[in-house]
């Protein structure tokens, strides 16, 4: 039985321009192999390491919901639980490979009371050791107000 | 062709389904994974993580089964005929509106949004195709709609 502290993110406590937290992620084949299973992805390019060489890659390449979920924990993290993920958008721009160090992170682009709703909306992106930048997207969140 | 419905398919939301999604993405949030922690937050009990929606109905009943490269399902059946080397996901644009519950029955529904051609910086030439699924629940509701890009190549 976990007992996590229900940490709240208000309304108020946020600016624009303020960074989000970090979340860092060190995939290895296993776990490419586990997203791959869950998402029902079984293509060899991310479990194969002969056949994603032979389709001209460095390595394996991890799915690109192991991403899309890295924006999804940073946010839904951060905001607690009771903050509400709203929209989520994000696009790939590059592969993630086992052995990546990968950190997502964003900050605040717009704070507004929208349709009676305090509304947060942020900038997201994951890059790799190399400083590349992997994912881009966006997410909008509702919080409370003290 | 545009706005045609490609496809319905309904999948049930498992709890199991919801722990071993979790667990492999590296997320150990007890709301997807502790009952008695869950209870006492406002949703209850137990929900999906957002994107687990995702997941759902990826062999639907006739699909291809995956073949030695792995590939099938959804990805094979939506590959449109043409000659083309490469199907990327290009991105996702998702909006949640419901938790999404284990037991939950899920009807996705899914439109040909838009098909243009453009041509890349350093890909060349290449189809832009946007599928729009609506997921439903038991209930009627609308739980979320995602507008998912391919590249085609």
């Amino acid at each position: 039985m976990t007992h996590r502290p229900m940490n709240v993110l208000y309304f108020g406590d946020i600016a624009v321009g303020q960074p989000l937290p970090t979340l860092v992620k060190c995939p290895d084949i296993v776990q490419s192999m586990r997203v791959g299973a869950v998402t029902e992805n079984f293509h060899r390019v991310h479990w194969d390491r002969e056949f994603a060489r032979h389709d001209g890659l460095p390595d394996v390449i991890l799915g690109t919901a192991f991403l899309s979920n890295m924006l999804s924990q940073l946010v839904t993290d951060w905001i607690g639980v009771e903050g509400t993920l709203r929209k989520l958008a994000y696009r790939f721009r590059g592969y993630a490979h086992p052995g990546d160090s990968l950190t997502a992170t964003g900050a605040v682009v717009a704070t507004e009371v929208r349709d009676g709703q305090p509304t947060v909306e942020c900038q997201l992106w994951i890059a790799n050791q190399h400083g590349t930048r992997l994912t881009e997207g966006s997410a909008t969140v509702v919080l409370p107000v003290r | 062709m545009i706005g045609q419905e490609m496809e319905s398919v309904t999948d049930a939301v498992e709890r199991g389904a919801i722990r071993r999604y979790a667990q492999a993405m590296g997320n150990a949030d007890p709301l997807y994974l502790e009952e008695e922690y869950a209870r006492r937050t406002r949703y209850g009990g137990i929900i999906a993580p957002p994107l687990f929606l995702g997941t759902l109905a990826a062999y639907p009943r006739g699909y291809p089964e995956p073949g030695e490269d792995g590939i099938g399902g959804r990805t094979a059946a939506e590959q449109v005929d043409l000659p083309l080397k490469r199907v990327v996901v290009g991105g996702q644009e998702w909006e949640f509106f419901e938790p999404v519950r284990p037991g939950d029955r899920i009807t996705i529904t899914s439109r040909l949004a838009e098909l243009r051609e453009t041509v890349g910086r350093e890909s060349g030439p290449m189809i832009v195709n946007v599928k729009e699924s609506t997921y439903t629940n038991q209930a009627g509701q609308v739980v979320a709609i995602c507008r998912h890009t391919r590249l085609l190549r």
